[in-house]
């Protein structure tokens, strides 16, 4: 269906470009505001623009912030030799909510998947290198269970350790297939736990 | 396991077709063209969670629109009925809910109904290409061993991303060895698991299969099955894989793909130690596959301690009589069959007299019963 109003066809055009809407739901959505008092969409249009203007990447471990430095990597009381690589922000929120690590992140930014042209040029791998100069003596490498994070944890397994770094990757009690931000936090505690030298 | 009813909507060119059935033979009769091995593909979508037939699940809704669900009451041989609801729609994909839950991974259900399917796409299986034996194995295996599937998924996911890397590195003549060396790590982790369970199966089966055989001929012909992995394994599959991948190295940047490894296996049959292949006749032939899916039936039960419905499409036409009656009494005296066939006359008294037995007629995307 095409509407008569240019203004609402750019509205739904915009919706079906985000993850997961096709045009459809881009119509409802649409829709819906059109009826919705002004301020309700004036402030879904201010936290739209919000997230753009103050979230912004950690200048140390990358991971979404609205500070910079983020709050983990300006904390005195957590242990800087230690440092958590991840692959999203995600993954930092699950193993937050276990309490079991008090060291610091690295977010990669996903795993290896040369299917979808992610190459160690695309993760933050120089910049996990150049964090391991400042008296680093482990890393754990925290990549989801499956073939993208297992490639990467050996990817980056052979880069870390001619460094002379304790590098171990979170045990595999995470279910095969599962996602990190999707085990629970017992299941995660485990895997901590049960960390293995690579 | 037995289904005890299936509902079929927007399904091929069923628009709804509700069928009960009995739990011994289920005889699907009709023309051709009317909807027969359809309801066999929406059992396959119940108990596998995708078509026997290989078809994308986009072909499935009826013609004109873009969405189809089946339901169905299955009861496994411990008596506990389970429901479950495949759905699908053009845009939120296939969903799989088990008594109303989701299930959001395959490998969470098949194997709980298991199935063993006997249509006309299996009779490449001893004479058509590796792909074909390779296919079997992992269909039987997944349902008997959930972490095979898992095994096998993941390594079917590394042979993928290590051949982007070769194919890549071949078009842009540049190589990244750790890149390729990390996948080359998974690839064989996941691809040693996968060989050494093969060639374990290959083993287990050789017995039930030799028995099947002599259950269909009386002759003193010896069947064999032979695992054929792509590479010779001298000391242990992990360390002869990696030593297959080092020596094929170069050979692999000229092709831009991997060469070794189980996605190269066979499985090869003889008869008195000969090569299927080169010498049997049709009838051999059709004798191995029937007694392949007669082993299949006896091997999965096995291992799993629940008994498989056998799905039989069109078997009356694809193997000659004789061969047919055997497969159909010797497993619906076991377990629930269904039988596709266009016309009711090929079946023998005896056959019916066996066991429970039920027809469904199917006429243009509807299922008739005459006393009802
Ligand atoms: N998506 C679909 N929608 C409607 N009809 C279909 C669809 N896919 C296949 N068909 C048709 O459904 C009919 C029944 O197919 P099938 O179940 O294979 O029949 P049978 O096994 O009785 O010969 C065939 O004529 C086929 O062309
Ligand atoms: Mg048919
Ligand atoms: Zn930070």
């Amino acid at each position: 269906m095409i509407y008569t109003s240019q203004a609402l066809e750019t509205l739904i055009g915009e919706f079906s470009k985000l993850p997961g809407i096709g045009r459809k739901t881009a119509q409802r959505l649409a829709l819906h505001l059109l009826k919705a008092e002004s301020e309700d969409a004036e402030r879904l249009a201010a936290a739209i623009l919000d997230v753009k203007r103050r979230i912004r990447y950690c200048s140390v471990c990358l991971n979404i912030t609205e500070k910079d430095p983020c709050s983990i990597c300006s904390d005195a009381g957590r242990d800087h030799a230690s440092i958590c690589v991840v692959e999203d922000p995600s993954d930092v929120i699950a193993l937050e909510k276990t309490n079991e690590f008090h060291g610091v992140y690295h977010v990669l930014g996903g795993a290896l998947s040369p299917l979808e042209g992610i190459t160690p040029d695309q993760l933050r791998v120089r910049e996990l290198l150049n964090r391991l100069r400042g008296g680093v003596t482990e890393v754990i490498l925290a990549m989801n269970p499956d073939v993208e994070g297992e490639a990467t944890t050996i990817y980056l397994g052979n880069l870390l350790k001619p460094l002379g770094i304790r590098v171990t990757r979170i045990a595999r009690g995470v279910p095969v297939g599962g996602d990190l931000e999707f085990a629970d936090e017992a299941t995660l505690v485990r895997a901590l736990e049960g960390r293995i030298v690579v | 396991m037995r289904v005890r009813k299936v509902q079929l909507t927007s399904f091929r060119n069923h628009a709804e077709s509700s069928l009960e059935f009995t739990g011994g033979i289920n005889f699907i009769t009709g023309a051709n063209a009317q909807g027969k091995t359809s309801i066999l593909e929406a059992l396959s979508y119940v108990c596998l969670t995708k078509s026997f037939l290989q078809q994308a699940d986009a072909t499935v809704p009826k013609f004109g629109g873009e969405r189809f669900a089946v339901d169905a009451i299955l009861e496994t041989d411990k008596n506990i009925v389970n429901h479950v609801r495949v759905a699908f729609d053009g845009a939120a994909g296939k969903r799989y809910f088990l008594d109303s839950n989701e299930v959001r991974r395959s490998a969470d259900v098949i194997g709980m109904f298991p199935i063993v399917v006997l249509s006309p796409g299996d009779f490449a299986l001893t004479g058509g290409s590796p792909a074909e034996r390779r296919k079997f194995a992992d269909l039987v295996l997944s349902q008997v061993s959930r972490s095979y599937l898992e095994e096998v998924t993941e390594y079917r996911r590394a042979l993928k991303q290590r051949n982007k890397i070769l194919l890549d590195g071949k078009l842009s003549n540049a190589f990244d060895g750790d890149l390729l060396s990390a996948w080359t790590d998974a690839l064989i982790a996941h691809g040693s698991k996968v060989m050494a369970r093969r060639e374990k199966f290959v083993n287990e089966f050789q017995d039930a299969f030799s028995a099947s055989y002599r259950s269909l001929v009386d002759s003193g012909e010896v069947p064999g099955l032979r695992y054929e992995p792509s590479f010779r394994v001298e000391t242990d599959i992990e360390s002869d894989f990696r030593k297959a991948i080092r020596e094929l190295g170069r050979a692999e940047r000229a092709r831009g793909a991997t060469l070794a490894g189980p996605h190269r296996d066979d499985i090869s049959f003889t008869l008195n130690g000969m090569p299927l292949k080169e010498f049997a006749s049709q009838g051999q032939h059709k004798t191995f596959l029937v007694a392949m899916k007669m082993a299949e039936f006896g091997y999965i039960r096995g291992m799993l301690g629940e008994t498989p419905a056998m799905l039989l499409d069109d078997v009356m036409t694809e193997l000659d009589y004789s061969r047919a009656t055997r497969v159909i009494q010797a497993v619906g005296t076991l377990g629930q069959a269904f039988v596709t066939a266009t016309d009711m006359l090929s079946f023998d008294d005896k056959m019916l007299d066996a066991r429970e037995t039920k027809f469904h007629f199917v006429r243009e995307g509807s299922v008739v019963y005459e006393n009802a």
